[in-house]
């Protein structure tokens, strides 16, 4: 274990895990499924699955990057507004009291988030950093708006400006490994600049933004699937291979996202909602997550990973339950959405399973 | 250990993610080789990367399990030179497709 393995401080993610657990607890009361439990936070599934979780574990990701103290900050603001928000739960007087307290605190890991890409940027400033740092700034903003008092769906188009500029900022840096193809920068620089402009448009007009922010997300998805190192990186083998099939078939789903918000631009409830935000948070964010996983996990804990073929099965199952809920939402048929959206958090859950498993085989093997 | 040797340790660890060496990709920058001790200087392809950490305990695993015991192993993040895709070997080159 290294110096900086050593110095991170792992356990602030713990609270973003919890998040995390009581977003599907969330999620299954709000496909619908009746749950004796949760009905109390069953609206905080959004801000529990964005800046409890992903919020949580992405500031992490960065603050290790950075290597200071004060990075840490973020990850911790993003994991404790979770778990105030979900104390504010429990208690109908004090709610709107604790809400505001959560996002606050989501505010300040927004703020956090930005600190650490000023100081990635200051050191490097290139253009696929500035695009993660333009992710940051969105997740501020998105939080902002729950600061603000604003619905839950206004902070969207924010919170997908932050994970699409996340990820796709880290694609391109990728990207250098490869020849450099003519046009491609601009065309993909094209798509980021639609994207920033989807965030900000929804404020004023949002199924203008709905059709942006589709664009873009088309745009860049079908850049992502000709253009990305998985196209070469997935004719490779075990892990190498693993993650590069997670990424290619995420870029599918981003492609659809874009496509469903194309047409279905302003929709703010309902299935064809739900199609729209699941094909992008669950299709394209998860399978990133499935992907980056075996990679990310040693990289902040020091822990190996020791990877097998089954590592598949949970993706294999995310994929074709994903199909079953968007081909729900699609066609208007609440009980494919039904279980689909279930044996969406099964997978999920069998993901976590398998990694813990895979994490323990690891440093028996690395003990031994 | 000699330099060969120390660049074949460090050969066997890859960046997942790419599927090639840290020395294919160029990431090795230095070293200081002395009987009784090794010192290794890599870059990184980018600062936001998380990875720094990990691959500079694999590369010291790596050096340490071919140095054998006795050996004072040490491995450096340095930010000098920066990584540019020149630095990568024809091998690495011809896998990525160049």
């Amino acid at each position: 274990m290294s110096q900086q393995e050593k110095q991170n401080p792992i356990f602030l993610v713990i609270p973003g895990l919890v998040s995390l657990v009581f977003a599907l607890v969330a999620g299954l009361i709000r496909l619908p499924w009746e749950l004796p439990f949760g009905n109390n936070f069953a609206l905080l599934h959004g801000p529990l699955m964005v800046s409890g979780f992903l919020g949580t574990v992405i500031a992490a990701e960065r603050a290790s990057a950075l290597g200071r103290v004060w990075a840490w900050l973020a990850v911790a603001a993003n994991g404790s507004g979770a778990l105030v928000m979900l104390a504010g739960s429990t208690s109908p007087i004090a709610q709107q009291f604790f809400l505001q307290a959560g996002a606050s605190l989501f505010v300040l890991g927004g703020i956090g988030l930005v600190g650490i890409f000023a100081a990635i940027l200051r050191r490097e400033p290139t253009f696929f950093n500035a695009i993660m740092g333009l992710g940051a700034v969105a997740y501020l903003f998105g939080n902002l708006m729950l600061l603000a008092g604003q619905s839950i769906p206004s902070a969207v188009p924010f919170w997908s400006v932050f994970l699409v500029s996340t990820i796709a900022g880290e694609r391109l840096e990728l990207n250098r490994f490869l020849r450099p193809r003519r046009g491609t920068g601009a065309v993909f620089g094209l798509a980021v600049v639609l994207l920033a402009a989807g965030g900000v448009i929804s404020v004023f007009d949002r199924p203008v933004a709905d059709r942006v922010m589709g664009f873009s997300f088309f745009v860049l998805g079908a850049w992502l699937i000709m253009n990305d190192i998985a196209r070469r990186t997935v004719r490779m083998s075990g892990v190498t291979r693993y993650t590069a099939i997670c990424l290619l078939s995420g870029y599918v789903w981003l492609v659809v996202s874009g496509l469903s918000l194309l047409t279905n631009p302003g929709e703010l409830a309902g299935l064809r909602y739900d199609l729209i935000l699941h094909t992008l948070y669950v299709g394209f964010v998860l399978t990133m997550i499935f992907g980056h996983a075996p990679i990310i996990v040693p990289a902040l804990t020091g822990r190996a990973v020791d990877y097998r073929g089954h590592f598949y099965l949970p993706l294999i199952l995310l994929h074709t339950s994903l199909l079953l809920r968007a081909g729900g939402d699609h066609f208007l048929l609440l009980t494919a959405r039904r279980w689909g959206g279930l044996l969406n958090e099964v997978a999920l859950l069998l993901f976590l399973g398998v990694m813990v498993a895979a994490v323990r085989r690891g440093n028996r093997e690395s003990a031994a | 250990m000699s330099e060969s040797e120390i660049l074949a340790a460090l050969g066997t660890v890859l960046d997942p993610e790419v599927g090639i060496d840290i020395v294919n990709l160029g990431l090795i920058v230095g070293m200081d080789v002395n009987p009784d001790s090794v010192g290794v200087r890599m870059i990184m392809t980018s600062v936001a990367c998380p990875m720094h950490g990990h691959l500079i305990s694999q590369a010291e695993a790596a050096l340490r399990k071919a140095a054998g015991p006795g050996v004072e192993v040490v491995v450096e993040v340095v930010t000098e030179p920066v990584w540019t895709p020149e630095r990568m070997s024809d091998e690495a080159r011809k896998k990525l497709g160049w």
